[in-house]
């Protein structure tokens, strides 16, 4: 038991070990030539906003894989994500607008590319209150995939609306055609580790947030299976009455 | 099966709006008029954003504000802002300014700095790329 | 505020949500674990 539950606590470990490499590397890396010291902002909400795509597109692929299997542990999947995601998306828009303020001069605007991200977190917000409309697994599970397939449309037009329509929202620097626009190789770094980083957090808090799924359904099941006794047991009422 | 048609009909419906409506707003959702496009308006009392680059060698300074140039490559249009400017304001640096055009110059009173996506230490940018020993060029053309 | 000023706001909010939502996983898990009945 005790080996178990030591194996169980791996992704805290997982998480704080990542997040201490790139934290180091973020606060070591120099200084932009034009932000100065603001640039470091960019390496957690850079990350932020790759996950909050990474998130929604595997809600995307669970969602397919349980419209196709109807098998609910890509149902399991699919929430989790989405949970996750709604978090990242909810920490790229905060950690925008702590970056804007110092450089564009405005904490928000309405271009494409905030508003679609506005739309994006929205969207997911609905398809957790559309997996609380009802208790029952198959339906929930039924109604969500179809929202978790269409969601994900938006990613590629969160993505690209800095290239498509003309935004405030300067385009990406790492994933370009002529490759990344980050010229000090420290500072490249930095960011791709930040990336990584986050990865490991999200896929550390999908093991946790699966899990808790899980206890959840076994808590479900336990709870259902003493109601049945109990309800029969209304035929053995007056033996307790005799008894006592 | 049958009972996801109960759910695909309606999200096709929300999908086909939002698709018709991006596309129908495509003009709002450009956030800014290049100088050029500006030289080709009427002036006139409405509000509208302009963007560009802050032309160097033609920032001065006003009682209340600073006048300077904007420019896409092609035109360039004169600024009259009232207001301090943003903190990252510079010669060279994207900007987007709201006001009006009176056909002449553009009067604005707000102020957005457009940063791009470069970066660039101040130390590997003045040709000191000491870090290259460190880190391998080949470590870089394999991210891209 | 100061360039450092935003990076340490930027800095605490990113580990202060994370934190947050991570520890509200933990506990949610540790308190169903001992409502079924399973030790931890």
């Amino acid at each position: 038991m005790q080996a178990q539950t030591r194996n169980r606590q791996w992704p805290w470990v997982a998480i704080g070990l990542s997040l201490a490499v790139a934290f180091t590397l973020s606060m070591v890396s120099p200084a932009d030539s034009v932000q100065g010291d603001l640039v470091r902002i960019m390496y957690v909400h850079v990350p932020a906003a790759w996950l909050a795509y990474l998130a929604f597109f595997v809600t995307f692929v669970g969602s397919v894989g349980y419209l196709t299997t109807k098998d609910l542990r890509w149902d399991r999947i699919a929430a989790a994500s989405a949970e996750i995601g709604v978090y990242f998306t909810g920490l790229a828009i905060a950690l925008g607008m702590i970056w804007a303020k110092p450089t564009w001069g405005v904490w928000w605007t309405w271009d494409a590319r905030l508003t679609l991200t506005a739309i994006m977190f929205f969207v997911y917000l609905g398809y957790l209150a559309l997996r609380r409309t009802t208790d029952d697994p198959v339906i929930r599970a039924g109604r969500s995939s179809v929202l978790g397939v269409l969601g994900a449309l938006q990613i590629p037009l969160v993505h690209f609306s800095v290239v498509w329509w003309r935004t405030l929202h300067q385009p990406p620097s790492l994933v370009r055609p002529d490759g990344p626009a980050i010229q000090d190789p420290l500072m490249l770094t930095a960011l791709i580790v930040g990336v990584l980083a986050f990865t490991i957090v999200y896929g550390s808090l999908m093991v946790k947030r699966i899990e808790l799924i899980k206890l959840d359904d076994q808590k479900a099941a336990i709870e259902q299976s003493i109601e049945r006794p109990v309800a029969g047991e209304a035929v053995t009422v007056p033996d307790l009455g005799a008894s006592s | 099966m049958k009972r996801y048609w109960k759910f695909i009909i309606p999200a096709a419906i929300v999908v086909i709006v939002l698709v018709v409506l991006v596309f129908s707003l495509n003009s709002s959702l450009v956030y800014f008029n290049t100088p050029t496009e500006l030289a080709e308006q009427a002036p006139g009392d409405g509000r509208l954003r302009l963007g560009g680059q802050v032309v160097a060698g033609t920032v001065t300074d006003t009682t209340g504000g600073v006048t300077f140039e904007v420019t896409d490559g092609r035109e360039a249009v004169t600024v009259v802002h009232v207001g301090a400017p943003q903190q990252l304001f510079q010669e060279g640096v994207g900007v987007v300014v709201e006001g009006t055009w009176d056909g002449h110059e553009f009067h604005s009173d707000t102020m957005l700095i457009k940063h791009d996506e470069n970066y660039d230490s101040e130390k590997y940018k003045s040709g000191d790329k000491s870090y290259e020993l460190q880190h391998p060029s080949g470590d870089e053309s394999d991210q891209a | 505020m100061s360039e450092w000023g935003w990076v340490a706001f930027a800095y605490a909010v990113t580990y202060g949500s994370l934190g947050v939502f991570a520890g509200s996983i933990a506990v949610r898990i540790r308190n169903t674990r001992r409502s079924i009945g399973e030790t931890e």
